[in-house]
């Protein structure tokens, strides 16, 4: 069974087609590319499989479950969609923090740890608000594996990342798919699409295989 | 156990915050003046007084709600909502629900300070006053400075007010965010929901400044202050009703908030024409039923009333248009029906039936079907309406004379025949002139043809299941011309049928 199946979705955007009958599985333990121009729908897409949007037409199953029905938002999914959003005022390792105590399984060190992986320092007093993009975006991308999350859904993760953590970050996700982790990521540079095993393009409001 | 220590830590560090001290020093110099007002008033009115004076007249007084405490809450409550509404914590907790919930937590880590700080000021007024569980003479005052003379007379003890009143601002307080948080977790727009904080303010500065005591329940401040409350109710659990509907509301929309409401509501929108009809028919009968004497009338009176109908003889503008909505409007549901059949799909369901009588008759008889089912609805309804309205419920009729067999028999029978000729009139005038603007017209002229003077032997088959006409006609007269004129439809239609489709 696909950990993440689309039937026949179909969504506009103010009376205008953005998707139309999109039909797509996405199996466990591989990496998915979502390429298409900008204003194609990537991220409307990746919204309607969180569940942050409802499509407008067909079903979105999560684990053969419909979204919506038990859960409105599916679990155990990372998630890196649009800026994030932070509180301003504290830390980044407090940022993270308060994001873990919702859920409450795991401990400071984990934090930690995921902040070193990505190129952060857990122990730094500077503000979020004080971050540049590059550091907010690795802040995005802690929040999102930090639970060890199966389901990663990243738009854009390489986005603002200087040359040797994009490196880092493209080893961490191939090292997650072995772990059997599901990554579904989408970018505009070439070169992070190649670790894809599968890539689909959205062209013309449909999605087709690369 | 850390993650409480951790919850404990973060709220202490909150308590000491610049802001909580401004506002307290704030509340402090007003409650100073208004402990003065209340002092020398009880010195002109030669009364004493005691702790609850003081610190339940600072726990009350619409100016610290007003000014402090809503605009207050109103901050803490969208600054929380805007904070943390986020991916990263919604794709965490699985739902709007439980973010709604978790903001409401959240919320209450900081308004609880605000309340304490509030009830610590009402309390460190009273020092150097005498200390009493019961209320003092000037309580029970109706002076100028005293407001406890209302909830003096309803709780034995100041204690119990002073509970209440706690009661009361945790229940609004709360009812307030989880009204914001929907609000915003609906529309997403943080101008809306600011726009909606700034309308709040203004009307619960517009309800204490301008309502007259009789409407005092619309204003907000109502609901912060127990002597307000007790104020502006006769009977408090009007105002417990009210406050247990906006819970019932929140927790409904709660319960609906994570599903696709959009798609629902889209599929509900063939029937929504169905629901409007049926709205305008139960407003109708609900408006008849005012106008009936509930200790007089029986639930039959609010059925034979409301569809009382028009006659040659008699004539009132309320029955005539209610009159319309309920045949007419339901022959126009109808006919939206039919033009679909003809319209859409009719000649690809023709040369499959291969026979026009077929076809007619494989939508007809769902018609037919329905107009029984429509009929015994508003039968049902008028009985439940009246019921609810206090009408008795006894089966006979007061304010008509045929006896109620044949009433029913005039209502269902002769109803079921008319609403039948109705719709055979609407085919024929669709099927022969196809354009469905037509039918309005056609339907005009039946209202013309209902007018009185027009119709006095009633023989023009239309408006004739009106329930006044048992009044001077035989039932079975009527059955006899609604047979007749729906023989000569139905032979119409056979005509037609023989003719060339007009494709």
């Amino acid at each position: 069974m696909s950990i993440i199946s689309i039937k026949n979705v179909t969504k506009n955007f103010k009376k205008n087609p953005l998707l139309e009958n999109i039909n797509l599985d996405i199996d466990k333990g591989k990496i998915y590319g979502i390429i298409g121009p900008n204003g194609s729908g990537k991220s409307v897409l990746f919204k309607m499989i969180c569940g942050f949007l409802f499509p407008d037409k067909g079903d979105i199953l999560i684990h053969g479950e419909k979204i919506g029905k038990k859960e409105r938002f599916p679990d155990n999914f990372g998630v890196i969609i649009e800026r994030p959003g932070y509180i301003a005022n504290k830390t980044g390792f407090q940022n993270l923090k308060e994001l873990s105590l919702i859920r409450g399984t795991i401990e400071d060190r984990q934090i930690s740890k995921t902040m070193k992986l990505v190129g952060l320092d857990p122990n730094s007093s500077q503000k979020v608000k004080n971050f540049s993009l590059g550091m907010k975006q690795k802040l995005a991308i802690c929040q999102a594996i930090m639970e060890e999350q199966q389901v990663l859904i990243l738009d854009e993760p390489f986005n603002a990342l200087d040359i040797d953590s994009v490196k880092r970050i493209r080893e961490l996700l191939l090292k997650f798919k072995d772990e059997g982790r599901t990554i579904l990521l989408t970018s505009h540079n070439q070169e992070d699409i190649n670790i894809c095993d599968i890539v689909y393009r959205i062209n013309g409001y449909q999605l087709e295989q690369a | 156990m850390p993650r409480i220590k951790f919850y404990i830590a973060r709220y202490l560090e909150e308590l000491i915050r610049f802001k909580w001290i401004a506002i307290g020093v704030s509340i402090y110099f007003y409650a100073r003046m208004l402990k003065k007002q209340i002092v020398e008033g009880s010195f002109q009115e030669h009364m004493s007084i005691n702790v609850w004076d003081i610190s339940l007249n600072i726990q009350n007084d619409s100016y610290i709600i007003l000014y402090f405490v809503i605009p207050i809450i109103l901050l803490i409550s969208t600054t929380s909502i805007l904070e943390d509404f986020n991916y990263q914590t919604l794709i965490r907790l699985g739902t709007i629900k439980k973010w709604i919930l978790r903001s409401l937590f959240k919320f209450w880590k900081k308004s609880s300070i605000l309340i304490l700080i509030w009830v610590f000021m009402s309390l460190y007024m009273t020092i150097k006053l005498p200390v009493s569980w019961n209320w003092s003479p000037f309580s029970k005052s109706n002076g100028v400075y005293n407001d406890l003379f209302e909830i003096s007379a309803v709780f034995d003890s100041p204690l119990w007010a002073f509970v209440l009143e706690i009661a009361l601002l945790i229940l609004t307080f709360s009812i307030l965010h989880i009204a914001l948080s929907l609000i915003y977790a609906t529309t997403k727009k943080k101008s809306l929901l600011l726009v909606f904080c700034v309308a709040f303010f203004i009307w619960s500065i517009a309800g204490f400044k301008l309502l007259p005591n009789k409407f005092s329940f619309f204003a907000p401040t109502t609901y912060f202050s127990i002597t307000q409350y007790f104020h502006a109710f006769d009977s408090p659990i009007m105002g417990v009703g009210i406050l247990l509907g906006a819970i019932t509301f929140c927790y409904i929309y709660l319960l609906l908030i994570d599903r696709n409401i959009k798609q629902h509501i889209l599929s509900t929108r063939p029937y929504l024409p169905f629901l409007l009809y049926l709205f305008l028919c139960v407003i109708g009968i609900i408006s008849t039923s005012f106008s009936l004497t509930s200790h007089k009338n029986t639930i039959l009176d609010t059925w034979v009333i409301s569809f009382r109908g028009v006659s040659s003889n008699f004539f009132t503008y309320s029955s005539f248009f209610y009159y319309m909505i309920v045949f007419f409007g339901l022959i126009y549901l109808f006919s939206m029906e039919m033009n679909k059949e003809i319209d859409r799909m009719g000649y690809y369901k023709i040369i499959r039936f291969r026979n026009l009588e077929k076809w007619f008759w494989s939508w007809f008889k769902k018609i037919l079907i329905k107009t029984m089912l429509v009929l015994i609805l508003l039968t049902t309804l008028s009985f439940i309406i009246g019921a609810i309205m206090g009408m008795k419920c006894n089966f006979y009729v007061t304010d008509f004379e045929s006896s109620v067999l044949l009433i029913f028999y005039q209502f269902f029978i002769n109803g079921f025949l008319q609403v039948v000729l109705y719709i055979l009139l609407i085919f024929i005038f669709s099927w022969t002139r196809r354009e469905s603007v037509q039918v309005l017209v056609l339907i005009s002229s039946f209202m013309i043809l209902m007018l009185p003077g027009v119709n006095p032997l009633g023989i023009i088959p239309v408006g004739l299941n009106s329930l006044i006409y048992t009044e001077n006609f035989s039932p079975f007269h009527i059955t006899l011309i609604l047979l007749i004129a729906n023989l000569i439809m139905y032979f119409t239609i056979k005509y037609i049928f023989t003719k060339n489709l007009k494709i």
